[in-house]
């Protein structure tokens, strides 16, 4: 199925905000996006099994079936629910999406069967069943490791010799891995395709699991491969290029070297960002000086220059399970400022700002801790290696100043994680660059018309495909998102930013992180704001007793959007961001105070799952 | 058991929301015509949760009801309609006590003007489906177009 299909179903069953309901009690994952995971992990599962069997569901059965498994437990607005109402509410959704009432019918019955667990029903095998229950556990550990034994009682049941291999990538540089990991993740999808293996690399916080049928699976990293960048058409820009080459012969040629080093230079040398230290001060071994052939050695793509790839020797570790091929590993003397590896290749530290003026906020140390102070004179010792300068390459492709990330602390399938960072970035589309309208925001959240919203949302996924960037780590289950650069005023910053958490969150993806940089832990709470705390959204969806507050307090977040509107109209309301102060317990009034209509569209859908029926005579 | 089903009585399983809603619901049949920014309909809800959070606070239980009874808009004739109000009033006025008590003073103060409006923008022009329902429970189809306001 596409990641179309496979989204339609999954909020037409699930619109948003019921999108958002808790999944779990001890790691924050919504309900969309645990019933995706599993429903998109049965379904790969099942196309890979049909080498060894005819009896196998398809594709959109694998999927429903496995998106509904855990509905029927968990489908509750503030804990409650009543089981015929939400049989009845699931079938109507899928007769909404187009299946016959008895199509419906048999599918909805699985919401209460819970074949994941039981692992037996009449419809399939026990090993089509047992690749259900794969899928649904692999959610249930926190780490890959756990995985080991899991795939032990599942590979006695399926008579299959399904191995794990585990790879990690634990460079402390969070952009460049995400260069690495769409690397990596391209090249097991070709190998997958022309292969007829079952292959599902399976990203979490701790690196990739890859889950195969092929023992003989080895995963190489060539860095020709990274100098492509994200496109396939470079990582370094065009113009940087030339402005790079330029400024590499300028340090050749004595004449011109010394024509730009003055400190009155000539506009042409301006123009090319040449700096005098910069060709002195790098270092590459047997060779002193021109940082800038060293940039085009390593990130170089139309004018790359020819030479070994070196890197630090600690770095040699932290490739693991990937063979590296075309890097040598040396020791060095001088150490890194930002990563405080020692390396044997550096350029002074300002040659970051040929790249990328970096604001206080995103010179933040990866590693070890220092002394800034030394850091900011530039002692003789520091020098940036090649990794920390390709982190702010990519950092810089990502353009804007702050960044909206996703990291979940489960275990989730790499190409689930490529098509929540996709959804992320059309929906972060549909919302203006400014702040979002009032009617932009409700016409996200189901209500009438939602058929439509959808049907935009999905097609984004073709529309924008070439257009869409975004990007992903699958060694720490991240997805890093361009969001914003600062705007006119403070108060509007809080506003777009905590509108468009909101949203996302009523669709399911959350935890948040709005900020300058990535974050180095996954946050459990709905949302992690670089500009302050506040008891709503810092409150974690896996709490069991605040847990079933988290539609309402998306849909309050979102309806900030409205106030906002109602404000400029010149109403006399008592408290604008003042919403935000409550604990989440309160959501369910403040939302009644912010947004009316919002509050309606989710008391229905309450009314709906209590099946409590709304009396209308005397 | 009997109290549970009728949507207008207290229960803990309701929150402010729902009694806030309901409240809304029959104050939609006396909404005025006049300026919106008085919310003059919503006066005898702001006078109860006054009272309730800057004078009897700690001593709430015994005064609930007499709170809740003396005031019930006196354009709201009907004894079912006004004995469904008191009920939703002193749900209210009890789950705003129980559920506010953690907050500080400031942002009770606060979150009470909060209700209030809700209530008032609730009424006037987006009512939720439980003040649809207390209305056509409270009001049969001939009181109903009775009532000043409604779409």
């Amino acid at each position: 199925m596409t990641p179309e299909e496979k989204l339609k179903i999954a909020y037409t069953l699930l619109p948003p905000p019921l999108s958002a309901l808790p999944a779990k009690y001890w790691a924050s994952i919504s309900l969309l996006l645990h019933s995706y995971s599993v429903a998109s992990t049965f379904e790969i599962f099942v196309k890979g099994y049909e080498t060894y069997t005819n009896y196998v569901p398809s594709s959109t059965e694998a999927f429903i079936v496995g998106f509904l498994h855990d509905l029927g437990q968990k489908l509750k607005i503030r804990g409650k629910h009543s089981d015929e109402a939400v049989i009845s509410w699931a079938e109507e959704r899928l007769q909404h999406y187009g299946f016959t009432p008895g199509e419906a019918r048999i599918y909805a019955k699985y919401l209460y069967t819970n074949p994941a667990e039981t692992r037996s029903d009449p419809l399939f095998s026990r090993e089509v069943w047992t690749l259900l229950w794969l899928a649904d556990r692999i959610q249930g550990v926190s780490n890959p490791i756990d995985l080991v034994s899991l795939l032990h009682q599942a590979r006695r049941d399926l008579s299959l010799g399904l191995n794990l291999k585990l790879i990690n990538i634990t460079l402390p540089q969070p952009f460049l891995r995400t260069l690495i990991s769409k690397m990596i993740y391209e090249e097991l999808v070709d190998y997958a395709t022309s292969n007829p293996v079952i292959l599902l690399p399976v990203s979490s916080p701790m690196g990739v699991a890859i889950i195969t049928d092929d023992p003989t699976l080895k995963v190489t990293l060539s860095w020709d491969d990274l100098r492509k960048g994200f496109r396939g058409k470079g990582l370094l820009t065009d113009t940087d290029e030339v402005k790079l080459e330029w400024n590499m012969h300028c340090c050749e040629d004595k004449k011109c070297a010394e024509r730009c080093g003055k400190k009155s230079k000539p506009e042409e040398c301006k123009r090319y960002g040449f700096r005098k230290r910069d060709c002195e001060k790098g270092f590459y071994p047997g060779q002193r000086g021109n940082s800038y052939k060293i940039i085009l050695r390593y990130y170089g793509f139309n004018r790359k220059v020819e030479g070994d790839i070196v890197l630090p020797k600690d770095v040699g570790g932290m490739f693991q399970g990937v063979e590296l091929v075309g890097v040598k590993f040396l020791a060095g003397n001088s150490v890194c400022p930002i990563c405080g590896v020692k390396t044997p290749v550096g350029m002074p530290v300002n040659i970051l700002g040929f790249f990328k003026d970096l604001t206080i906020q995103q010179w933040a140390r990866r590693l070890y801790p220092g002394n800034v102070n030394r850091l900011m004179q530039e002692a003789k010792t520091y020098a940036v290696d090649p990794l920390c300068l390709g982190d702010v390459i990519v950092r810089r492709t990502l353009g804007t100043d702050v960044l909206l990330s996703l990291s979940l602390r489960t275990l989730v399938p790499a190409p689930v994680l490529e098509e929540i960072g996709f959804l992320s970035w059309v929906i972060l589309n549909k919302l203006e660059r400014g702040i979002p309208r009032s009617s932009s925001v409700s016409r996200l959240f189901y209500g009438e018309g939602w058929d439509r919203s959808l049907g935009d949302v999905v097609r984004g996924f073709s529309t924008y495909s070439r257009d869409a960037f975004f990007v992903y780590d699958m060694f720490s289950t991240s997805v890093y998102l361009p969001y914003r650069n600062p705007l006119r005023r403070h108060l509007d910053e809080w506003v777009k930013d905590i509108v468009t958490a909101g949203v996302l969150t009523g669709w399911g993806i959350y935890p948040l992180t709005v900020s300058h940089l990535a974050p180095s832990v996954p946050p459990n709470t709905l949302l992690t704001y670089y500009k302050g705390r506040k008891p709503l959204y810092d409150m974690q969806p896996s709490d069991p007793k605040l847990g079933v507050y988290t539609p309402y307090v998306s849909m309050v977040m979102a309806s900030l959007a409205e106030l906002n509107r109602r404000k400029g109209e010149g109403q006399q309301l008592p408290a604008f961001l003042e919403v935000l102060d409550y604990p989440p317990e309160h959501s369910p009034v403040l939302l009644e105070y912010s947004s009316p209509s919002l509050y309606s569209v989710l008391e229905s859908l309450r009314l709906r799952l209590w099946g409590e029926v709304v009396s209308v005579g005397g | 058991m009997e109290d549970k089903e009728d949507p207008c009585k207290y229960s803990p399983e309701r929150g402010v929301d729902y009694y806030a809603a309901g409240l809304a619901g029959l104050l939609r049949v006396i909404v005025g015509s006049g300026q919106r920014s008085t919310h003059a309909y919503v006066k005898d809800v702001r006078k109860a949760l006054e009272t309730l959070v800057f004078t009897v606070w700690d001593k709430y239980e015994e005064y609930l009801d007499v709170i809740a009874e003396s005031n019930i808009p006196d354009s709201l004739r009907s004894p079912k309609a006004r004995e469904c109000f008191r009920d939703l009033l002193v749900g209210l006025l009890r789950r705003f006590r129980e559920t506010a008590d953690s907050v500080p003073i400031g942002a009770r103060i606060r979150l009470m003007n909060m209700v209030i409006s809700a209530i008032a923008e609730m009424a006037r022009y987006n009512l939720p489906p439980t003040g649809v329902m207390i209305k056509n429970y409270v009001f049969s189809r001939k009181d109903e177009s009775e009532g000043g306001g409604g779409k």
